[in-house]
């Protein structure tokens, strides 16, 4: 888990970071939006015990960053955009390298080497030096550095800018696959495309503020809010009008014969929705819960923290 | 060839700097080369002995150049190449502890400057055992061998300064770290000379230490291990602070007082000096190079003013602790530089004015019947008047120029504008502690500077946590 409380962190000039606080349950992909200087790289560094805040707390599974920070590394794997690779190393050589300066002692080493190259996908160019990798192959080989110890916390900043295609629908599979063994995964970037297919959270940072921290998987959101989509046999503006009248629904669009809405699920379950489509006779034809879109949600976000502010 | 998962158990920057560093090629290209200088020599040289004498020369040119200037260079790039690459942050995050962290930089990212030098070492050694004098090529070795070390400690060191300054936003250029290692290495070259060529003479100058006699070599290199040692402690606390581990500076004042003591030793009986006058002239020396030490440390260690206002709200919730880990060595220093300097006034006013002119003055030409509670005042009231200065600019929204400002600010105040009140000690006395000036005015001109600097740098403090906090 990992617990972050009444962050601050200023550069000479400016502060920041302001009052950050979250809480990000075990085995969330968490993607960390916001625009250039927002305070992303900040936080990520502060979160891996690699910055220390000026106030503030956070916690990596009961380890204090600011107090323990060497038993937060050993939790933590930290990815920063530009990959920090030797490229006059193989990729061998750096995964190893890397193996015996994260793990104890006592560790197999070649075994976790193999397994981070394999897991990664840079084993069909292991033994190629990392300089002359695309950057592509040297993603891969920074995540199989960063996961070589198995971390509880994988921090990744900024990781599929400027990769193609092909490159970001392996990083999704990966760090899908990484979530099963358990891990908890934060993905920062300002390019939200990339961020759907895999973030379950969504935490917006702007001016150094969090101004959003919600869920974006299809089970109960943060802020409590249900994303549903209602289809209908036929759609009237009247049935339109009924819905958007029930307590708890809002943010109600249409779409053809299909209406898109949020639950509040605090007043309202989708059982008890349900029965009141078919109280007032409606012609319903499916109910389906629907992600939500990462980009209409954060421009949402976005829009209210500047008009709150103004 | 090299059992690499061994090494790698061992110490895993070792390892990976003699991957980065060793090839079969390198290996073989260096003795090579050395070879053929060699064959140069005896093929120009008509006789064997000149021969080998000019080889011995060679071989330590050799050492100088291979090992210990081109070890400059591959030191400071082992802590700037992997901050400007971004490989420092595996580092910070990797369980390697300090200590092997220190030597796999020390002597790992140097590995093939040690190697070449090592070649040349073994040269001169051979070349001492020819013309019998290899009782004297040893020592010497181990003096090269020790000023290597302390030479590439002292650019790591500040390779780590210049990284902590720049706090990971900007690149780091080496060429800083380049030239002041030059003007280093030629200011303590002397010093290694001067044991190397004393053994070569073998003129026996022998010093006392705590009244025990030395041989000069043997002193120097007593004095090459004693400060080689705190180099690498030095290097080793630092990499402790880069892995992110929160230390009092407890090691400093180990060293203050050590180095304190290890000097004191050459004090003790000099030219027949009694233990008192000993002491007075010991600590009066280490007085005027703790303020010394309390500039060049202010100049070069980072003043991030977010560092500044840890500090203050250390101070103000009186967390000892956490002041103490994240004071600046300099502020750490001038109380004991105080202290150092009130002590010294109290010896002056003790032993009198008659004993210090009959033994110190009169033998040594070192004025000390002037030092008094006065010019100890005017003393620090220059040095804060200066260190506030110095924190001025660098509070300013041109921060990166604050240093070469502050060496233009002591050229103008301590070169330039007392040469315009030459002869006049009264009035030089408000440039820089003058012991002949009155005392009213020795005291008066650098407090009222001190607080008028002072009161510049609260009024710009303020300024600036207001625009951050705002």
């Amino acid at each position: 888990m990992i617990l972050v409380e009444n962050l601050n962190y200023e550069y000479p000039e400016k502060r920041a970071l302001t009052d950050v606080s979250f809480e990000i349950e075990d085995g969330a992909i968490t993607a960390l939006v916001g625009p250039n200087g927002a305070g992303k790289t900040t936080l990520l560094r502060c979160i891996a015990a690699l910055s220390k805040p000026i106030s503030g707390n956070v916690m990596i599974n009961d380890f204090n960053a600011i107090t323990q920070p060497r038993e937060v590394h050993a939790q933590v794997g930290y990815l920063q955009d530009l990959f920090g690779l030797y490229d006059d190393l193989t990729v061998l050589q750096s995964v190893q390298f890397m193996a015996h300066s994260r793990l104890d002692a006592n560790s197999d080493f070649d075994a976790a080497v193999d397994l981070a190259i394999h897991r990664a996908g840079a084993f069909d160019f292991a033994d190629k030096k990392v300089g002359t990798l695309s950057r592509g192959m040297r993603q891969r080989v920074g995540i199989a550095q960063a996961i070589i110890h198995e971390p509880k916390v994988l921090l990744l900043d900024e990781p599929a800018s400027g990769l193609d295609p092909e490159a970001r629908y392996a990083l999704s599979a990966l760090l899908l696959e990484l979530q099963q063994t358990g891990m908890t995964i934060i993905v920062s970037s300002h390019i939200l495309a990339e961020l759907e297919d895999y973030s379950s959270e969504m935490l917006v940072i702007q001016d150094g503020r969090m101004i959003e921290h919600r869920s974006l998987s299809k089970e109960k959101t943060v802020s409590n809010l249900l994303a549903l989509e209602i289809g209908f046999t036929k759609l009237e503006e009247s049935h339109f009008n009924t819905i958007a009248q029930i307590d708890g629904v809002s943010d109600i669009t249409f779409l053809g014969n299909k209406i898109q809405l949020k639950l509040d699920t605090d007043t309202l379950t989708k059982q008890t929705l349900l029965k009141q489509l078919i109280a007032n006779d409606m012609p319903v034809d499916d109910i389906t819960e629907t992600k939500v879109n990462l980009q209409d949600e954060y421009i949402k976000t976005v829009e209210n923290y500047k008009n709150n502010k103004a | 060839m090299i059992n690499m998962n061994k090494l790698l158990r061992w110490n895993a920057e070792f390892a990976k700097n003699v991957w980065l560093e060793i090839s079969t090629q390198r290996l073989l290209a260096m003795p090579a080369i050395i070879f053929l200088i060699i064959v140069l020599i005896f093929m120009n040289v008509d006789s064997t002995t000149a021969a080998n004498s000019t080889l011995k020369y060679v071989s330590i040119g050799g050492f100088v150049f291979l090992g210990m200037l081109w070890g400059i260079k591959s030191a400071s790039n082992s802590i700037l190449d992997e901050y400007n690459e971004k490989t420092w942050d595996w580092q910070k995050m990797s369980i390697i502890g300090a200590w092997k962290l220190t030597v796999g930089k020390l002597f790992g990212s140097t590995i093939y400057n040690w190697y070449s030098a090592l070649i040349c070492l073994v040269i001169y050694l051979f070349t001492c055992l020819q013309d019998g004098t290899l009782d004297q090529g040893l020592p010497n070795a181990a003096l090269l061998i020790l000023s290597m070390i302390s030479l590439h400690g002292i650019i790591i060191l500040m390779a780590l300064q210049l990284i902590r300054k720049s706090d990971g936003r900007i690149k780091v250029k080496s060429n800083r770290v380049f030239i002041i290692a030059f003007l280093l290495f030629g200011s303590v070259s002397r010093l290694i000379f001067f044991g190397i060529f004393s053994a070569f003479s073998f003129t026996q100058i022998s010093l006392k230490w705590y009244g025990i006699p030395f041989n000069t070599v043997i002193i120097s290199l007593l004095s090459s291990l004693f400060y080689c040692s705190w180099i690498v402690a030095a290097v080793y606390r630092n990499m402790r602070a880069e892995l992110q581990y929160s230390d009092k500076p407890n090691w400093w004042l180990l060293f203050i007082a050590t180095n304190f003591l290890f000097q004191f030793g050459f004090f003790i009986g000099y030219d027949g000096m009694s233990f008192k006058i000993s002491l007075l002239v010991a600590i009066a020396s280490y007085f005027a190079q703790l303020v010394f030490i309390t500039y060049i440390l202010a100049l070069t260690e980072p003043k991030d003013v977010v560092n500044f206002r840890t500090l203050q709200n250390a101070w103000l919730q009186k967390k000892k602790d956490l002041f103490l880990q994240n004071a600046p060595l300099w502020i750490i220093t001038l109380p004991i530089a105080f202290l150092f300097g009130l002590l010294t006034v109290i010896l002056v006013i003790v032993l009198g004015q008659k004993e210090i002119t009959q033994n110190i003055q009169e033998k040594f030409d070192f004025e000390l019947t002037s030092v008094s509670v006065a010019f100890l005042i005017s003393i620090f009231g220059f040095i804060i008047r200066d260190l506030s200065a110095l924190l001025l600019f660098h509070f300013s929204s041109n921060a990166k120029r604050a240093n070469v400002s502050m060496y233009f600010y002591f050229f103008l105040v301590y070169f330039v504008l007392p040469m315009l009140f030459a002869g006049n000690d009264n009035l030089t006395a408000a440039f820089f502690p003058s012991p002949k000036s009155s005392t009213i005015l020795m005291v008066t001109f650098p407090l009222i500077e001190a607080a008028f600097v002072g009161w510049f740098l609260l009024k710009r403090w303020k300024e600036m946590n207001s625009k951050v906090l705002a």
